[in-house]
């Protein structure tokens, strides 16, 4: 399993404070334990994809400081499209900032079966926007509400922040986010920075006398301000000095006017930026107390930075603080001068408490980075399902049947190319059984789940897909049915010996995808059963937030019987819902358990029958089954002429088919290109796509054509139609819309093929196919009528040009 | 997978009554803010701003073009022309944005430019004024299309060239 990281900001970034510090902390150490696997990657906008870094300079960079930012580059560059199905990408930088905004990115991720992981500091952005800069606001509500929406595990630096978030979930009603607490490390000493040297100017600042001390960026959520304000009145009455080590933030310009005007500054109050580790350790180590008086926080690292070097902190009683500093800090109200000065003088007041105090820090527990990576590492490598099924043998197909013609012509197909399958599990009608029994020779066991004894008094859905998922979740309940078998319908075979390999390898299941679900568009003249089926399953796979492939590719596939019930048990309600089974069983399978499933993209011919009924979305790489359709082998189509059923030739037919088949989908290719080209020239002439418009007004309609179409002889060239309507006279319905040719004399070349269009169509398209003519001056005409009528309107554009024969 | 649209909504109400409360104004509608859930790979589809007022078409260029919210430079560049007719409003902004040396650090593609349209008469006198190469032509010329007319037999290429106004 690899564990995708973007570092793209902490590349970009000067200042490694705040949460490149952690981003840095963690990322050194896990880069370095081969078990996690990790790619890190920089997101490059020029060439929109992210550029792999080199580990290795990785660590030598932001862990020992040499070589350059540049010698991180590896010129390998992936995009998220590359990143392994069940792998991890893990968001643990500012990456609100990202210029891939994550309510892009994520559901991208999630559709691919990546699981994500994302470390939250806080969500103070949207809690106390006032210390946000506007920007921070904007960006940061997108990321989180990404987040929430998206994000299969969040890591915390303390449970406040998870308890924010899931108060936020639980107020949207959504789901509460599963999330893990890693603490901050405490420790600063690293090998590579042995050579750091304190800085002699700021060890002098510090030794002028006790000082209260704030570590971080000058900002306003930080609140110097109070610091500062008790500092004129009382602190420095008191003796005490104030350092600030951090360098100016967002906001803070008033502050810091103050700050350096200040009659007492570089005398009392020392303003210390861009220190070294080992200087802030000396100023940690030799300070009064370290002042955290924050509105908020998501960790506070000073606290226990402080603690763990033995100085005693008086921080803002804010939930945050108390889970990270116990009762080792000394709390003061929020926002109180007068508390924070108390909380001073106690300290200051009692040497020999005070002492105690400094001594107590001791026992705190604090983390070390090497811990806080560790834990991450944990919570990344969980993600891994290792629930490994054994392998067991398959010999069992499991198909559902109605028609014993089809059935017997395609199981000669399994008997003679998967000789490994020795069973049939038949689910079919009753009196399907009868016919079966008495006409089947074939050398498969058959094992039969009739429709009574499958349904056991239940109603079988009228729909087609309703019944098919209905029927195969009641089947899985049974025992006749093995763990793993392969499943498939009766039309579907296979086009050459095959082993089992195809379907299971090394204990992996394939699992052959043929579209996206989101993107099937289904029949734009009338959806079809199939097409609500596939909309149906996108739009639930979506809402519970699995991947949304389209498995549904026509070809016998392998499903483990045990996953598919697993699923059934936890979404109970799909049972009859209408949904795709293969999409739903693969699209849960896969994601659930990613090791088990290797996805691959289909290897189904006659799926679509033709290549020009629907774009292909993923390409075949080869052929092992067929999808068999009787209507491709009938007088003049494709494969007229070849037996429908199988015979001693059936190899070399098959062979010829593929390759007839192949060749008729590159011939679709390039008409597609003819397409492009032509609606490309037309939108940059036009400035729109080239359409055909009808508006049905009354009895009236108004047909519109595009100023000239581009045709590929013999080739199919789609032109939408888009149809609005105007109090419509129903009684036109169905509309007849079609197209003929003519020559320069203005003689019809051909006959009008006509289409229908149903009444509440909005959108369809003619598919035209070019004709072969000599000569110029021919042109093409469009027509349409309406159901009643008795003449064709007929309109031409201006130009005609058939793109000639490739 | 699209977007949830209601999560978004909630934490731009949540942090918008969050501001109020501090006696802030959040300073852009929520509207502005679902622009983010629209945002491509680094491209920018100009007609999902098309429909908005001046004010927040200004908001909504930056945000998309600049991938920031306008500061109040920015504000007062622009508010004096809030009045302004609105196609030529819009064209004033997305010019000047296009124009600058942040829109091109920035690299973010533009789709759908509709404020370069140009009408039928200016392209004819494009073409009359730049005999070799039409408009057209010219952009196909940038990239793949080109390869794709060039695999056109010569009459088509011929054909397809007069269409263009090219070859006078």
């Amino acid at each position: 399993m690899k564990i995708y990281i973007d570092i793209t900001n902490l590349m970009q970034t000067e200042f490694l404070t705040g949460i490149q510090r952690v981003v840095r902390e963690i990322l050194l150490r896990m880069v370095k334990e081969e078990k996690y696997n990790i790619v890190l990657l920089s997101y490059l906008i020029n060439n929109e994809c992210y550029e792999i870094i080199d580990k290795n300079e990785f660590v030598s960079y932001f862990g020992e400081h040499t070589g350059e930012l540049s010698s991180l580059r590896t010129s390998t560059y992936m995009n998220y499209a590359d990143m392994e199905n069940g792998s991890v990408f893990f968001d643990i930088d500012s990456v609100w900032n990202a210029r891939l905004k994550r309510s892009y990115l994520y559901p991208l991720l999630k559709d691919r079966g990546i699981k994500i992981v994302t470390q939250v500091y806080d969500v103070i952005p949207v809690t106390h926007p006032q210390f946000s800069h506007y920007n921070t606001r904007y960006n940061f509500m997108n990321y989180l509400a990404a987040v929430l929406e998206f994000s299969d595990m969040v890591t915390v630096n303390a449970k406040a922040t998870l308890d924010k978030i899931n108060e936020l979930a639980r107020d949207m009603g959504i789901a509460e986010k599963k999330g893990v607490v890693v603490p901050l490390g405490a420790d600063f000493k690293k090998k590579g920075n042995s050579g750091e040297e304190i800085d002699e100017a700021v060890a002098k600042k510090a030794a002028i006398g006790k000082y209260i001390l704030m570590v971080g960026t000058i900002e306003p959520r930080k609140n110097h301000k109070l610091v500062l304000d008790a500092f004129d009145k009382k602190l420095k009455d008191m003796g005490l000095n104030v350092i600030f080590a951090g360098r100016s933030g967002w906001n803070v310009e008033k502050l810091m006017e103050r700050i350096e005007n200040h009659p007492e500054y570089d005398k009392r109050i020392f303003h210390i930026e861009g220190a070294n580790d080992v200087t802030i350790d000396h100023l940690y180590k030799n300070a009064f107390a370290v002042a955290f008086p924050t509105f908020n926080e998501g960790f506070g690292l000073p606290v226990i930075e402080s603690i763990q070097r033995g100085t005693p902190v008086i921080a803002s009683d804010i939930a945050v603080l108390r889970e990270v500093g116990g009762q080792y800090c000394d709390y003061f109200k929020l926002d109180d001068v007068d508390a924070f000065i108390d909380a001073v003088e106690r300290n200051l007041a009692d040497e020999k408490a005070y002492n105690e105090r400094k001594n107590k820090l001791k026992e705190y527990k604090t983390f070390t980075w090497d811990m806080s990576a560790e834990k991450m590492g944990e919570v990344l490598l969980s993600m891994e399902n290792n629930n490994r099924k054994e392998e067991k043998d398959i010999k069992q197909i499991v198909m559902l049947s109605a028609r014993y013609a089809d059935l017997s012509r395609s199981l000669p197909y399994i008997e003679k190319f998967m000789p490994f399958i020795t069973e049939l599990v038949l689910c079919c009608p009753d009196f399907m059984k009868e016919e079966m029994q008495e006409k089947y020779k074939g050398r498969l066991k058959v094992t039969y789940l009739t429709d009574d004894m499958v349904l056991n008094g239940r109603e079988l859905p009228k729909d087609h897909t309703h019944r098919n998922f209905f029927l195969r979740s009641l089947a899985m309940e049974k025992d006749e049915i093995d763990d793993v078998f392969i499943m498939s319908d009766d039309d579907y075979r296979p086009l050459m010996p095959l082993d089992k390999s195809v379907f299971v390898k090394d204990g992996v299941y394939s699992a052959y995808y043929c579209y996206m679900l989101g993107d099937w568009g289904g029949n734009p003249n009338g959806y079809t059963s199939f097409d609500l089926s596939m909309m149906r399953s996108y739009e639930y796979l979506s809402k519970i937030q699995y991947p949304t492939r389209m498995y549904s590719s026509h070809m016998p596939q392998i499903i483990d019987k045990r996953i598919f019930r697993e699923m059934l048990s936890e979404y109970g309600e799909i049972k009859d819902m209408g949904l795709c089974d293969w999409s739903m069983y693969f699209n849960y399978g896969s994601y659930k358990y990613p090791k088990m499933f290797d996805i691959k993209p289909y290897v189904t011919m006659g799926w679509p029958a033709l290549p020009s009924d629907w774009e292909l979305e993923v390409k075949p790489p080869y052929f092992l089954f067929e999808n068999f359709y009787d209507v491709l082998y009938e007088n003049g189509r494709i494969f007229d002429g070849f037996p429908k059923e199988l015979d001693d030739n059936v190899l070399n037919d098959n062979i010829r088919k593929v390759g007839m088949y192949m060749n008729l989908r590159m011939k679709h290719e390039i008409t597609n290109g003819v397409n492009s080209t032509y609606n490309e020239f037309y939108k940059s002439r036009r400035k729109q796509i080239p359409s055909v418009s009808l508006i049905v007004k009354g009895d009236e309609l108004i047909l519109s054509v595009p100023e000239y179409v581009v045709l590929g002889v013999d080739e199919y060239t789609k032109l939408k139609v888009t149809v609005k309507y105007e109090e419509p006279d129903k009684s036109m319905f169905p509309l007849k819309i079609g197209y003929f040719f003519t020559n320069e004399k203005g003689n019809m070349l051909s006959v009008p093929s006509l289409f229908l269009i149903n009444d509440g169509v909005e959108f369809t398209e003619i598919p035209i196919k070019g004709i072969k003519c000599m000569g110029t001056g021919y042109a093409v005409s469009f027509c349409v009528k309406g159901n009643t009528e008795s003449e064709f309107r007929i309109v031409k554009p201006v130009n005609t040009v058939m793109a000639g024969k490739f | 997978m699209a977007v949830n649209v209601d999560i978004y909504k909630y934490l731009y109400n949540y942090t918008k009554d969050r501001l109020s409360e501090y006696g802030e104004e959040i300073g852009y509608s929520q509207e502005l803010f679902l622009l983010s859930t629209e945002t491509e790979e680094n491209a920018v589809d100009l007609l999902k701003i098309r429909d908005f007022e001046n004010r927040d078409f200004m908001a909504a260029a930056y945000i998309t073009l600049l991938q920031r919210v306008p500061d109040d430079k920015a504000y007062a560049v622009w508010e004096d022309k809030f009045e302004e007719e609105k196609s030529e409003f819009q064209k004033k902004v997305i010019k000047t944005i296009i124009n600058s040396n942040e829109f091109r650090i920035k690299g973010m593609r533009i789709k759908n430019n509709y404020t370069e349209a140009v009408s039928s008469n200016d392209s004819d006198a494009a073409a009359m004024a730049a005999p070799t190469l039409s408009p057209a032509l010219a952009n196909m010329r940038k990239g793949r299309l080109f390869k794709i007319y060039s695999k056109f037999p010569y009459g088509v290429r011929v054909r397809l060239r007069k269409i263009f106004g090219v070859d006078k």
